[in-house]
């Protein structure tokens, strides 16, 4: 009997767990959607999740092309190398590796600061003197951020995108010694524009994902110091494990078979 | 008028572990009246604050001001038009510098930037942060006292009726402490604005209060004004009493 209500207890804690962060998202975009928008965050948020996180992603995509040439000739030894290289190289990393790459790397640098920053601004009452003044923070902290993640991720997985099969043509080319031209046209052959609208869709959502996590768990600081630094650890594991089931579910969803 | 009827606060209402903080408290406080919350660390004085702001939602109760319910909630922007918060810690927001944080709570209240920014530098200078080198400069760069007066510019850059002081002198020296509370007084006087001050600072209660009560056990446990202070056989006042002299506290 005890087991069952220690379950139970459990289970309806979740379930509020859940209706909670529901009832976040809701206000969230209830802010994205109507005024005022606050310009100048916004600005400021496009540039901290756009513009300083290219270097990162631009290195991961980079590597994570460079790898991909080279473990694919490895296991496809034996085949037209070119056209097997090339096309698994364009067609990983514009559905896959491009968006959960890029997505990872934000959620980790992103979604942490976003909850780190919001954390102790709820610590220290910052988040009460704006209610105080009649400012609803939903609009003021939440909408620019997630707004700005939502716009910034697709352009920043565009680059990864870019970045990566660059990566890999260039290890093709330099490491493999595979035809300049032939490389290159294979390149263009299998690049599909379905492939790339795909992982700018998730990277749309994943952007979604990491703002509102890093926001949510910021909201929801409690205990001081060590509150913040919580909410920044559970910020980048939720958004990562959601960036992980919004790929299976928009992966289901446009490649389904 | 502020009138607080019953209020009751019980934290963790939806867990096993529930903490009440505020048993029904009943207080009326006139206008122009200058109102201090003395008590012991954690006895719920700044709750009070919050809960009268509806920054917590009470557990059961009701405060007015001016006969409009803090539970009203469409018309919480008139609610809260009446009220001027200095937090503890200050609360400026730490991505803005000292004009921004002031300049800021006035626009979004609709006044309008050029009038905005000549406003902020008359609220700074009315504290004493006239010069232009601090007014540019981020909360994070001031002392305790400058921040705490920088929090009192914003609190007041809309000449509210009701200021509230949340331990304005916490963690400063007996100096900066003093200078505070007399700043406190003459700015609530030049306003001539309704006041609620949570301190445990008996040196800043006598230089801010009209009324003193006494907050225990989440229960107002005495109130009267200052002479009466001074005679009075409560055991828990004495006690506060005592130990602000140095003494043993009961």
């Amino acid at each position: 009997m005890r087991f069952v209500r220690l379950l139970g207890c459990a289970v309806l804690r979740v379930l509020a767990r859940v209706g909670h962060f529901a009832l976040f998202a809701f206000k969230g975009l209830a802010g994205c959607v109507t005024p005022p928008v606050y310009g100048y965050t916004l600005l400021q948020q496009c540039l901290a999740v756009g513009f300083y996180a290219l270097p990162v992603v631009g290195l991961t995509a980079v590597f994570a092309g460079f790898v991909l040439a080279l473990q694919s000739c490895s296991g496809f030894a034996g085949l037209s190398s070119e056209n097997t290289v090339a096309a698994v190289v364009v067609v990983a990393i514009t559905r896959e590796l491009g968006p959960v790459l890029a997505g990872l790397m934000v959620a980790g640098r992103t979604s942490a600061a976003m909850a780190a920053e919001i954390g102790s601004m709820r610590v220290s009452e910052q988040i009460d003197a704006l209610e105080t003044l009649s400012v609803n923070p939903f609009k003021f902290l939440v909408a620019p951020r997630v707004i700005a993640s939502v716009c910034m991720m697709p352009l920043l997985v565009l680059i990864a995108d870019i970045i990566g099969i660059f990566g890999g043509f260039f290890v093709g080319i330099t490491r493999l010694s595979f035809s300049f031209g032939l490389y290159l046209d294979q390149l263009v052959k299998h690049t599909a524009t379905f492939d790339v609208f795909a992982g700018l869709i998730k990277a749309a959502c994943f952007g979604f994902s990491i703002a509102l996590c890093g926001c949510y768990y910021g909201f929801t600081t409690v205990k001081g110091a060590r509150g913040v630094g919580e909410a920044a650890t559970y910020a980048v594991v939720s958004s990562s494990i959601g960036i992980l089931m919004l790929n299976y579910l928009i992966t289901t969803l446009f490649f389904g078979l | 008028m502020i009138v607080l009827e019953k209020i009751t606060k019980i934290f963790g209402e939806d867990s096993s572990r529930t903490l009440p903080v505020l048993r029904g408290i009943d207080l009326q406080i006139e206008k122009g009246a200058s109102y201090v919350v003395l008590g012991r660390s954690g006895v719920g004085k700044s709750v009070l604050l919050k809960v009268l702001l509806g920054l917590f939602p009470m557990t059961s109760g009701d405060a007015f001001v001016e006969g409009l319910s803090v539970h009203d909630r469409t018309h919480r922007h008139t609610y809260l038009r009446y009220f001027g918060m200095l937090f503890q810690g200050g609360a400026l927001f730490d991505s803005m510098t000292i004009l921004g944080n002031i300049v800021f709570a006035l626009t979004e209240r609709g006044v309008p930037r050029k009038q905005a920014t000549e406003i902020a530098r008359e609220k700074l200078t009315a504290v004493g942060l006239g010069e232009a080198r601090v007014r540019t400069l981020f909360p994070s760069e001031l002392s305790g006292g400058m921040q705490k007066r920088a929090a009192l510019a914003r609190a007041i850059a809309l000449d509210p009726k009701i200021l509230l002081f949340d331990e304005p002198t916490t963690g400063l020296d007996p100096i900066t402490s003093s200078k505070i509370a007399y700043l406190l007084r003459d700015t609530v006087q030049t306003l001539g604005a309704t006041a609620i001050t949570i301190t445990h600072d008996l040196v800043t209660a006598r230089v801010l209060a009209d009324r003193i009560c006494l907050l225990e056990d989440g229960q107002i446990a005495w109130q009267g004004t200052q002479e009466e202070l001074e005679t009075t056989d409560n055991p828990q006042m004495i006690s506060l009493l005592k130990a602000a002299k140095g003494e043993r506290a009961l």
